[in-house]
């Protein structure tokens, strides 16, 4: 980047004036020299307020419009301040306008307030025409960053502070930020963050529930066979007990005595058989009406309680009724009144009853709130039904049972009966007692059993249940499984760029100590005035001067004068090896350095007259442009003499104090030289 | 996990760190919102997605 011109209008005590600035390499200094307070620091905010929008004014900082214009305007009255910078970058031309409007707001007010305030830039398109860029602000901060503004449109103080002893953090920022080291710093510490983030997902996720989970259904799994397998052996034992009862049947049968009791007894147990299949029917049945209408007990509450809100906004006249009409319509059919009156048509009476009729159609509301009443009715007799249904299966269950507690006596008779016969069966020697007696044995072993039976499927059904629950579980846990597994994943990748930048940054940061290490070191024994003095860039990023004593160098404490040559070859320094690396690192993305100008307010202040002789005779050598603002007696001697034979363009700024009556401060810009054409 | 799950294609390193560094260094000319790190987490659920560990997966 390279300054063209500046224009200023009505800018403090700038009303009209312009300059331009060198860019010949042989003559590439512009200076600007004038008394103090004549407005030399204002040309540098002149620069900063028309790239950035804001300015460090020292003096009066609310105050932007130029005094003797707001005095000769009306209160109500506008001034406009406008800012121009040419400018080149890249071999591109850009034109820069920023203004704002102040309007007078009383008769002694010379501030104003903003109206109106703007910014735009130009650039030179390929085929050469300028052109509006649509984003200004953010165009001039690719092309000079605010942040490094201060590196290169710098003034006497900023060189103070950087100077300082307990400043040396500016440093490390200054070249960090010049060399693109903070975009690699920055994306380090926010990569962190962002890992920190995936790490929380993982641990949200990636518990080991998935694994519990799995074995809590595998035991579940295993529970069920094992019941299964229990419930099989019971039966199967059951069936055996069950043949062997209908073996020892057989063989009572075959006693003569007890054959027809053993007869009797199987039509009762098949009498039995029957009454017990005829009450699991009513079982069923009663449970199938209360699944399908037990609800009507429970609702009828709440279904009486709507019924009497409808009557009575039916009664209150809030739901159009058709009953009415229909009371109406039966009264004139009948040619009766409620009265007693005759109603025969085209009579007055007649007309009048008539004219009681609701004139609207009955609507939804009317219709539904019919419908309603109507169903209201219908659900009560469902209920009555659904009760003496009910009723009537419980009754019929009642009888089952007492007639199979009939049988079960019966059979428990015959037992007694069998029990006490005599004789034995002829092919295996038994009495009728004994295997009455076994008989009996093992009944009761297989009602026990089905008992036993009965708790497993119980016992299953509810594992069964338990094992759906946990499939359900498994599946929302195996996608939190995934999301774990991803946010691993990408956890790692962050890790992975982090290090590679982390790897890149100390590669780089070497590098840079490096560079600007030896530039310093280079510059500032040219212009220190002890031949002993060396300045150097600590690992750290710290500016150290030291002195050599024989073949050791000790830190030194500097006088103010070392120390702000130090901070200028510092600058200088970074200027010139942001120049060197321009485009050698163009893959790189984050550092392709640049041209840069250098612009300096008052930076002699401290300075005695051999160093200013140094500095103004190394800066020039360092940046692509330099530009001096100083005061008269800082450019005299020295400076002038040194600078005398690179100066591109002089300009002397004429200051008015304004102290006559109706007079007010004004500073112009006088060319004193420009090196003709043929010696640039 | 499967070791397969968590390789990482070098590729796709390269191409988170150029789009991280570019991000960094649009917000640090730009002044954009601080929303940096919900950017950054943004580019690298784009560059390692689902379909990703799916693959290696399967």
């Amino acid at each position: 980047m390279r300054f063209k011109r500046l224009y200023l209008q009505n800018f403090r005590p700038f009303v009209d004036e312009e300059l331009t600035f060198s860019q010949e390499s042989s003559h590439n200094v512009t200076v600007v020299h004038g008394q103090n307070g004549s407005g030399k620091t204002t040309l540098l905010d002149a620069l900063r307020w028309g790239l950035f929008g804001n300015a460090a004014f020292e003096n009066e900082p609310y105050r932007l419009p130029n005094q003797g214009k707001m005095a000769g305007t009306d209160p109500g009255g506008e001034v406009e301040v406008r800012i121009e910078i040419d400018f080149e970058h890249d071999s591109v031309d850009f034109e820069l306008e920023r203004f704002a409007v102040f309007e007078k707001q009383t008769e002694r007010d010379f501030d104003g307030n903003t109206v109106d305030e703007g910014i735009t830039l130009k650039e030179q398109s390929s085929s050469g025409h300028m052109e509006s860029v649509s984003n200004p602000n953010n165009r001039v901060e690719q092309i000079l960053p605010q942040r490094l503004s201060d590196l290169f449109l710098f003034d006497g103080e900023y060189i103070d502070r950087l100077s300082g002893t307990n400043e040396q953090g500016e440093i490390k920022s200054a070249i960090q930020n010049i060399m693109g080291l903070t975009v690699l710093e920055r994306s380090i510490d926010h990569l962190k963050k962002v890992e920190g983030r995936f790490e929380e997902t993982v641990k949200k996720y990636g518990s080991d529930q998935l694994q519990e989970l799995i074995q809590q259904k595998q035991d579940l799994r295993d529970d069920i066979e094992d019941i299964e397998v229990k419930i099989e052996d019971k039966r199967e034992f059951r069936n055996n007990l069950k043949q062997e009862i209908d073996e020892i049947d057989n063989r009572l049968e075959k006693i003569g005595d007890t054959a027809e009791l053993q007869q009797h007894r199987e039509q009762l147990e098949e009498q039995r058989l029957n009454l017990l299949s005829t009450k699991e029917e009513i079982n069923n049945d009663i449970q199938s009406q209360i699944s399908t209408k037990g609800y009507l007990p429970f609702a009828m509450g709440a279904i009486e309680e709507t019924a009497k809100d409808i009557d009575r906004l039916r009664e209150e006249g809030k739901i159009p009724s058709e009953l009415d009409n229909q009371l109406v319509n039966d009264l004139l059919d009948d040619q009766t009144c409620i009265c007693g009156r005759d109603l025969k048509p085209n009579t007055e009476y007649y007309q009048r009853v008539a004219g009681y009729k609701n004139d609207d159609t009955p609507d939804g509301v009317d219709n539904a709130a019919i419908q309603l009443i109507t169903r209201i009715g219908l659900i009560q007799e469902d209920r009555e039904e659904f009760f003496e249904s009910v009723q009537k299966k419980v009754e019929q269950r009642k009888n089952i049972r007492d007639k199979i507690e009939n049988v079960n006596e019966e059979i428990d008779e015959l037992s007694t009966q069998i029990s006490g016969t005599e004789g034995y069966n002829p092919e295996t020697d038994e009495s009728p007692q004994e295997l009455e007696s076994s008989r009996r044995q093992k009944i009761e072993k297989r009602a026990t059993l089905k008992e036993q039976i009965d708790q497993h499927e119980n016992e299953k059904e509810l594992f069964e249940e338990d094992l759906e629950e946990l499939k359900e579980e498994i599946d929302e846990a195996k996608e939190e499984v995934a999301e774990a597994t991803l946010a691993r994943k990408r956890m790692k990748a962050t890790e992975h760029a982090r290090r590679n930048i982390e790897s890149s940054f100390q590669e780089l940061q070497h590098t840079v100590r490096t560079w600007s290490n030896d530039r310093v070191k280079e510059t500032f024994e040219t212009v220190a005035t002890k031949s002993s003095y060396v300045a150097e860039i600590t690992d750290n990023f710290e500016l150290k001067i030291r002195e050599k004593y024989g073949g050791d160098e000790v830190e030194v404490n500097k006088s103010r004068g070392e120390r702000q040559i130090a901070s200028l070859a510092f600058i200088g320094s970074l200027v010139s090896i942001a120049k060197e690396r321009n485009n050698k690192d163009s893959e790189k993305l984050y550092f392709s350095g640049g041209i840069y100008p250098i612009v300096m307010d008052s930076p002699f202040g401290a300075l005695d007259k051999q160093h200013r002789r140094e500095i103004s005779r190394i800066i020039p050598q360092l940046a692509d442009q330099v530009v001096v603002f100083a005061t008269d007696s800082q450019w005299e001697g020295p400076v002038e003499e040194e600078m005398t034979d690179i100066i591109g363009e002089e300009y002397r700024i004429e200051y008015d104090d304004g102290s006559g009556e109706g007079s007010y401060p004004r500073s112009r810009i006088e060319k004193v030289r420009e090196i003709p054409a043929g010696e640039k | 996990m499967a070791d397969s799950e968590m390789q990482i294609d070098d590729k796709a390193i390269k191409k988170i760190q150029d789009r991280v560094l570019r991000e960094e260094m649009n917000q640090l000319h730009y002044q954009r919102p601080p929303s940096i790190i919900q950017d950054l987490q943004k580019i690298i659920e784009e560059e390692i997605t689902e379909a990703d560990i799916s693959e290696k997966a399967d």
